[in-house]
């Protein structure tokens, strides 16, 4: 991987906010797509409160499917609740921190390669499995809606989502940096001043 | 799965599947080549539901609320599942065992398990006897057949289809579980009746939404049913009929001999009282519009029978030869 370029890109503030906008939006609606994010307001009205449950120690590792494990805790505020799952925020994370740098890469390689030719849409398709593999723990779910028998050839299909994407979203950004290395804006970016000159 | 081995497993049910009420389970010794033959074929058709074991824990450490309590969280249209066996008397809230599919009781040193299937609709009580001298809980094991919850026991990690009640594999294959009744109700109706009723808690040891929107299959109340009032299902059944819709709810009886009859819970509905041949038996089926439920017993000696809900494919995927009132 090309880490010094995209470390570059992400020096920029344009770039790292469109990064982060785009990694706090893949985790929002990969758990809600895990139901980890609903509405239900706490039992007692509160608009704040967190809980934690007692045996929390014996259930943080516990997988309830496919890259989906069990909740500790509940995070309370308003009308929303958010299941609190240590694995599944690092799976969030990770995802949505690949998310995000797809979006830098591919907003660099628009807005300053554009005019050569390369398009930006290319990188957002990178993303697009990403947050259907949100749905990849809730199988049953998820088939209800698209209307699919549940054999185990699609069972198995479905359980590797989440690391297809991943897989996916690094291939994706991989092939943005070296079309940006090969396009030549690698020097404009080491140095934007260059550029607008 | 071939043809051929679907009509043999369909005369193979002319011979033995359950006896209710039966006081331990039966040795897989004891098993005639058609009730063995068919076990296999139940056996061949587990498939993942997806979750692991024990994805979906079953609730081992019930805690209880009052019903007023509970009426600050339910509605009183919301489904629960009352039980009244034993000095026990609760009510267990789909909104609840949807997530869990089982939960786990001792009542004076005998092991009772509510459990609930949300994909054939079925809402069933048994007791732990999976052996001589041996009592279980149960737990979920992930696997399904025909739909229908496959339960696992914890002294022999045997399998059993929640409602077949009847192991199809591991040490206890064969044997049987004895039942007790646990009806499909509203809380309304089941706090108008039973007033000073227990109400399973949310504080389940698990956080999952119990609230109304939470079921993640469906919804019993409203237009919008899901999965609950769809064609379509999830898993291709073993056996299908197309006399009725595949949600249809019919209440379903079934004998040590193979018989088996389901009547159209609407029917039952509006004829208040139904008499059905269960091989040489009679059996009665009388609703109770106080809770939208019913009882059976057999029409000579009065021995209760169990006779509950399901979706009718589910009921047919179990006993393709069953009779049909409708």
């Amino acid at each position: 991987m090309k880490t010094g370029l995209l470390l570059s890109i992400l020096a920029q503030r344009r770039f790292v906010a469109a990064a982060l906008v785009s990694l706090a939006a893949y985790v929002v609606l990969y758990l809600a797509a895990m139901q980890y994010l609903v509405i239900a307001p706490h039992e007692t009205g509160r608009l704040l409160a967190v809980e934690v449950l007692p045996d929390w120690r014996g259930l943080a590792f516990r997988q309830r499917g496919p890259f989906l494990f069990e909740p500790i805790g509940v995070l309370h505020v308003g009308s929303l609740a958010m299941f609190l799952s240590i694995p599944n925020l690092a799976i969030a994370l990770g995802l949505g921190l690949l998310v995000g740098a797809n979006v830098a890469a591919s907003y660099y390689g628009f807005r300053e390669l554009g005019t050569r030719g390369l398009r930006g849409v290319h990188a957002l398709i990178g993303t697009i499995p990403a947050l259907v593999s949100g749905a990849a723990c809730c199988v049953p779910t998820l088939i209800l809606v698209i209307g699919l028998q549940l054999t185990a050839t699609v069972a198995t299909v479905w359980s590797s989502l989440a690391p297809a994407s991943a897989l996916l979203l690094a291939l994706s950004l991989w092939w943005s940096l070296r079309r940006i290395a090969a396009e030549g804006a690698w020097t404009a970016c080491r140095n934007p001043r260059e550029q607008q000159g | 799965m071939s043809g051929t081995i679907i009509a043999l497993a369909g005369v193979a049910l002319s011979a033995a599947l359950w006896f209710p009420g039966s006081a331990a389970a039966q040795k897989a010794g004891a098993l005639s080549p058609e009730e063995d033959k068919f076990l296999s074929l139940l056996q061949e058709n587990v498939a993942s539901g997806g979750p692991p074991k024990d994805g979906i824990p079953a609730i081992d450490k019930p805690q209880y609320t009052s019903a007023a309590e509970a009426d600050q969280w339910l509605s009183p249209e919301d489904v629960v599942f009352g039980v009244n066996h034993a000095g026990l008397v609760a009510a267990y809230p789909q909104r609840i065992l949807v997530w869990h599919e089982i939960a786990n009781e001792t009542l004076g040193g005998e092991k009772l398990s509510i459990t609930y299937c949300p994909l054939t609709g079925t809402a069933i009580g048994y007791k732990g006897s999976v052996a001589p001298q041996t009592s279980s809980s149960f737990g979920v094991s992930g696997k399904l057949v025909s739909s229908n919850l496959v339960m696992y026991d914890r002294s022999t990690d045997s399998r059993w289809p929640q409602i077949l009640g009847r192991a199809i594999d591991g040490r206890a294959r064969g044997g049987r579980l004895e039942e007790f009744p646990v009806v499909w109700t509203t809380w309304e109706s089941w706090k108008k009746k039973h007033p000073q009723t227990k109400v399973l808690s949310r504080r389940t040891g698990f956080v999952r939404n119990y609230g109304r929107t939470g079921d993640p299959y469906g919804n019993y109340l409203g237009k919008d049913k899901g999965y609950y009032g769809s064609e379509q299902l999830l898993f291709r059944p073993i056996f299908e009929d197309k006399r009725l819709h595949p949600k249809a709810v019919v209440v379903g009886v079934r004998d040590g001999a193979g018989n088996a009859v389901a009547v159209l819970k609407d029917r039952l509905r509006r004829e208040k009282r139904i008499e059905a041949r269960l091989g040489d038996r009679t059996v009665v089926l009388t609703y109770d519009p106080a809770l939208d439920s019913h009882s059976a017993a057999v029409k000579a000696t009065g021995e209760w029978i169990n006779a509950f809900d399901a979706m009718w494919f589910a009921w047919k995927g179990f006993y393709p030869d069953t009779q049909l009132l409708r």
